[in-house]
């Protein structure tokens, strides 16, 4: 059991945390607490069966899922976030309302059934004697690539550095020249594309449904207060701090409780360190 | 104070009596069980206004406390019978929004948006998951030893005193307070009101009579089941709420009869219904963010604008006598 824990649990540090990145990012950028980014990881797995039972290549499964929910997104900004960014109550409930638009969609399309989503790479190893599939592997790995791009990208590149000033003062990074409203945009399709390919990745061993997008988002909303906004590797050790209080729950107690640890770890964050558990600015690094 | 607000108490009385007069001139099962589900509703709406209205912060999750109320009765009725399994669904509300609202109100709108949204969804993990206690999926049936149409009356009458005491509080001073501390929360508190405690309070009152009306709704459907938690239970209420014009309480309360009226109507359209909702929603905010109340307002405004004149006409007796009003109220 002990195995079953350390092994899953590495592996859900990497997911939850590409998940939480994303919604860090667009709410740390453009201050924008996004209710549909859930969403947006269910609408993946369903883009990602509906391509697959297409009979497409795997290639084409993958970048057509994640084409298309980077495409949903910034719909979805321009169409109902951006005429609205005046008042945050109202960006919620938009973003609110649109999750439930796009899973009563998903739902009249697709079935409220679970849906079965091929695996990208077949067969399994044994890891510390646990069985581990190979597209679980392959999930970790690819996760923990993007992440360090991810790191690459907003501390060692010009674009990076760009989206950092917007996210610690939009108005004089105006002033100095930067359209604001283009790096919300990329940064918003960015975020979704890292939705997009944690769902692409875990719905082969995951139930999917399309009620399953509310559950990343308590997983998120936790790690980013544990981490703090905007700062990656904060997002990480958040990110690993719920994964592993989740796995030890599931294992060890029972795993309909997870959510309600989750849960209990939100609040006590709230708490005691709503600005992350190093409080410290908004970083990179 | 009757005087100036006679409009919407007007209306609230008016609808009332005509619907306390209506079983005598139509006793349809059908429209009599509509009308008892939307009585419930207004109250369930006004009471989520009064916080998301009038403090700013949002709750997403409003069903949280219908659920808790539920399914005490749920639980309880047997052993306690429903007088005392209702009460004790109306302490645990006010327990639970005591414990959540502490922690939650001192912090910036989203994370007690999502707090609220997320809460509900966790408990009906749990109510699937302890079936022992509550059933699991199938719920549990409730034995109500009353009749419709006492069961109408009851929620009739229930309905009427709540919204009364939240209009109430909503045009007093607290009132007054809590929308200020949506306009802008520092300035409020800057002045020396406790935000805080007014925060609370409204949450607390705002759980107290969803409770309340959550254990009612168990006695409606004589059944409770998980779905009570559903997200969709605190979105439709949502909805009512931003349909009818976000802190009027006149608005929500109106379109919860509206909005229940108008679900029954789409039944037919089953799957498309929830869309048709949510869809609703979104146009409701990108159109008339402020809700139907505010066209009321604008009717209401150009009326009397037509009948009085312009506004230059006010005479130096009424702004000397709105001045001293001001100074001593």
């Amino acid at each position: 059991m002990v195995a079953d824990i350390i092994v899953f649990g590495a592996i859900w540090t990497a997911i939850y945390s590409m998940i939480a990145l994303g919604f860090s990012l667009i709410f740390g950028v453009a201050k924008i607490m996004n209710l549909s980014h859930g969403a947006f990881f269910m609408f993946a797995c369903y883009a990602a069966y509906y391509l697959s039972s297409s009979g497409l290549g795997l290639f084409w499964v993958a970048l057509g899922a994640i084409v298309i929910t980077i495409i949903l997104a910034i719909v979805s900004y321009l169409g109902i976030i951006k005429p609205m960014r005046n008042s945050l109550t109202q960006v919620l409930i938009l973003t609110f309302a649109f999750a439930m638009f796009l899973e009563q969609i998903i739902v009249i399309t697709f079935g409220p059934e679970p849906r079965y989503v091929p695996s990208m790479l077949e067969g399994g190893m044994s890891i510390l004697g646990v069985r581990v599939t190979h597209q679980q592997v392959l999930a970790f790995v690819i996760t923990i690539v993007l992440i360090l791009f991810l790191w690459w990208l907003l501390s060692r590149t010009n674009m990076g550095r760009i989206i950092r000033a917007v996210s610690q003062d939009r108005e004089m990074a105006s002033m100095l020249g930067i359209n604001a409203e283009k790096i919300f945009i990329f940064v918003m399709g960015l975020s979704a594309a890292f939705a997009a390919v944690a769902g692409l990745l875990v719905a082969p061993f995951l139930t999917v449904t399309p009620a399953m997008g509310w559950s990343p988002i308590l997983a998120a909303f936790t790690i980013v207060v544990l981490g703090g906004l905007g700062n990656v590797w904060g997002t990480l050790i958040g990110a690993f701090i719920v994964a592993y209080a989740e796995m030890i729950t599931s294992y060890a107690f029972n795993p309909q409780l997870k959510e309600a640890v989750t849960f209990t770890i939100m609040i006590l964050a709230l708490m005691y360190r709503p600005n992350g558990l190093f409080s410290k600015g908004v970083s990179d690094a | 104070m009757i005087k100036k607000y006679k409009g919407s108490l007007g209306i609230i009385t008016l609808l009332t009596v005509t619907l306390a007069i209506f079983p005598f001139i139509n006793d349809s099962f059908y429209l009599i069980s509509i009308l008892t589900l939307a009585n419930l509703y207004a109250v369930f709406v006004v009471s989520w206004d009064i916080v998301s209205g009038f403090t700013g912060k949002l709750n997403l999750g409003h069903a949280l406390f219908i659920g808790i109320g539920a399914y005490s009765v749920g639980i309880l009725h047997d052993s306690l019978g429903l007088i005392l399994s209702i009460l004790v669904g109306v302490v645990l509300s006010i327990l639970v929004a005591f414990i959540i609202g502490k922690p939650t109100m001192k912090l910036h709108g989203p994370f007690f948006s999502l707090t609220t949204m997320v809460l509900p969804l966790i408990l009906f993990q749990l109510a699937y998951t302890y079936r022992n206690l509550t059933g699991g999926e199938f719920g549990l049936n409730v034995s109500v030893p009353l009749s419709r149409m006492e069961l109408y009356y009851v929620t009739l009458a229930y309905m009427f005193i709540s919204v009364l005491i939240i209009f109430f509080i909503s045009r007093s001073r607290t009132g007054k307070i809590l929308l200020a501390i949506k306009e802008d929360e520092t300035a409020c508190s800057a002045i020396g009101n406790n935000v805080e405690r007014y925060k609370l309070m409204a949450f607390l009152i705002s759980a107290f009579f969803a409770g309340l009306g959550g254990g009612l709704l168990a006695l409606y459907l004589r059944h409770v089941g998980p779905n009570v938690f559903e997200l969709w239970q605190s979105a439709t209420i949502l909805i009512m709420g931003i349909v009818g014009g976000m802190g009027t309480i006149i608005g929500p309360f109106l379109s919860a009869y509206g909005l229940t009226f108008l679900s029954e109507w789409l039944r037919g359209t089953e799957e498309y219904q929830d869309l048709i909702y949510a869809g609703l929603l979104i146009l409701s905010i990108l159109i008339l963010p402020n809700g139907l109340a505010s066209v009321g307002a604008y009717v209401k405004r150009k009326f009397k604008e037509r009948g009085k004149g312009t506004d230059d006409n006010v005479s130096s007796r009424e702004l000397n006598e709105s001045l001293r009003k001001s100074e001593s109220g």
